[in-house]
């Protein structure tokens, strides 16, 4: 009796594929045909296996899972989704990921459909066009960002107007170099009731995330914290709600930037610190 | 689109290497630590060492070895997924027949939690009492709790001795099992709840399971078939992470209860 369900499940990719696609919802043999791409010949022992194993039933014309096979679907889905993750892209080990907490990290694999985005690298240095357009029809976005980034303050206050509820993270070195050159935009974006404005500490061991309705977006610092332009990017709704989840664990630990009396106090703050350390190089 | 998965050979079908991967999860350790952790020989484990250390799950760290960031990111899954697969292996049959749904959501996922589980069967002659082999744990038990939605003739007279033996009692019964026992048993139930180690609550919620007793010491659990069948069995499991499950189980259901401080 050892091992029989690692056999059952592992020792053939029909059956590994067949028990991922039946954990979905029930199918027909029609359905099982096309999904998978496979002749009955080929499929039928294999399904023999699963329904011998009693992880699999036959009911009212349809294949689908037993009490023990979903038990046995959710352990081997969990596992599948993170080596699935690491095969395709080295990405995720190449990157620093202790910017995510640990309950996140324990469900990585939901990001097992992102795809690498490199820039082209004459445009490095430009606005990126091609992420401005993605967002550009968002119904809500929410925006962590450890860069100052002016060229997406237009999408912003955009979408804003267009009624989008919008949540934006900037560390407090990027919120301050914004002020300084769009002070008036900021206080726009402070003040409107859709929006909301945090700031959090510097140093955060992400470079950029991005989530809307449309997709998200991530991307990371490498293990010795260089920044190579180039991103994480995936529609699926499990990859949306991880990002989700991942913004609301940064916003429980900033600071939100409610009125403009905080911006007042921000910008005071930020001068006064400004001030007195060119008072000691003078003193000096 | 499925991929193929060259990792899953890696991870699952050497015993030793699967032994060396979840060894490695609590932490750094040298190769003498792995051959005692493990009980093997210089020689073969080297050879999977190295095997692991290409597929880039292992680094060493000076005479260390411990799992890279993508044997972190996939060992944790490998646990649950190994513990569940045994627990069903051990008694496939058993778990097959059963309605896996009567356990709460969130405990179901931790089924592998229970370890190495034993099925009883009370003897023949005694069809409607516990397995003798309960009986002697049970006894040795320092707390006892039990959520029930059948009723067994034993109850009133082995709570009582149970709990008069010094043994804190909690019993979590759906309200007709309750009411059954205050109307023929009343003067017992009385004597139950004047004792200063004893704990009734009362649950107006259906108690899906037919019932489980949770001790310091093991778990039993007792389960309703998918045709709705019930045959007298205990499903028990000594493991320290089973009586964790357990403590759990029973505190959703007395959650979803009231306590009766008399009758």
């Amino acid at each position: 009796m050892q091992h029989e369900l690692i056999d059952v499940v592992f020792r053939s990719q029909k059956r590994r594929d067949l028990l991922l696609l039946l954990g979905e919802k029930p199918r027909t043999m029609e359905e099982i045909k096309t999904l998978l791409d496979v002749s009955p010949t080929a499929i039928l022992p294999q399904i023999k296996r699963l329904t011998d194993s009693d992880l699999v039933i036959q009911k009212n014309g349809n294949y689908e899972l037993t009490d023990m096979g979903d038990q046995v679907f959710k352990k081997v889905q969990y596992l599948v989704n993170v080596l699935t993750l690491l095969e395709r892209d080295n990405y995720w080990i190449e990157h620093d990921l202790s910017g995510v907490p640990k309950y996140l990290l324990d469900r990585i694999g939901d990001l097992k459909d992102c795809k690498l985005v490199e820039p082209d690298p004459s445009q490095i240095f430009e606005p990126s066009t091609e992420l401005l357009n993605f967002f550009s029809s968002s119904r809500y976005l929410m925006v962590f960002s450890s860069f100052y980034r002016p060229e997406f303050l237009p999408l912003y206050t955009r979408l804003g107007r267009l009624e989008s509820d919008i949540t934006l993270i900037f560390t407090e070195s990027v919120l301050e170099k914004i002020m300084q050159n769009y002070e008036k935009k900021v206080r726009k974006l402070a003040t409107m009731q859709n929006t909301e404005l945090f700031v959090c500490n510097d140093g955060v061991k992400l470079a950029e995330l991005m989530v809307s309705d449309r997709g998200m977006i991530i991307s990371l610092f490498d293990n010795n914290g260089r920044f190579y332009y180039e991103y994480m990017s995936c529609s699926e709704p499990e990859a949306i709600n991880w990002a989700k989840e991942l913004i609301e664990f940064y916003k429980s630990r900033a600071w939100q930037i409610e009125n403009e009396q905080y911006i007042d106090n921000f910008i005071s703050t930020a001068e006064s610190e400004a001030l007195q350390e060119s008072m000691l190089f003078s003193l000096n | 689109m499925s991929t193929e998965l060259q990792l899953i050979d890696t991870i699952f079908f050497s015993d030793k290497r699967k032994n060396l991967l979840l060894l490695l999860k609590d932490g750094p350790k040298t190769i003498e630590e792995i051959k005692r952790g493990l009980k093997v020989s210089s020689s073969p484990i080297m050879a999977q060492i190295r095997i692991l250390l290409k597929e880039g799950m292992l680094v060493q760290k000076g005479d260390s070895y411990c799992l890279s960031v993508k044997g972190k990111l996939i060992v944790p899954k490998m646990e649950p997924l190994l513990s569940t697969f045994q627990v069903f292996d051990e008694n496939h049959d058993y778990w097959a027949r059963q309605n896996l749904r009567t356990l709460p959501p969130h405990l179901l996922d931790r089924i592998g939690e229970l370890g190495s589980c034993k099925e009883l069967l009370p003897e023949k002659t005694h069809i409607f009492d516990y397995p003798p082999e309960i009986m002697d744990p049970l006894y040795k038990s320092r707390t006892v709790m039990e959520i029930s939605s059948i009723f067994r003739p034993g109850y009133p007279s082995l709570y009582l001795d149970l709990a008069k033996r010094g043994i804190e009692v909690s019993l979590v019964l759906e309200r007709q099992i309750y009411e059954k026992l205050v109307s023929d048993y009343r003067a017992d139930v009385e004597d139950f709840l004047n004792l200063k180690n004893t704990f009734l609550f009362v649950c107006d919620q259906k108690i899906e399971l037919a019932s489980s007793i949770v001790t310091d010491r093991f778990i039993s659990l007792s389960m309703i078939s998918k045709e709705g069948r019930y045959y007298n069995h205990e499903m028990i499991s000594f493991e320290k992470s089973a009586l964790v499950w357990g403590q759990e189980l029973i505190n959703y259901y007395k959650d979803l209860s009231e306590q009766i401080t008399q009758i």
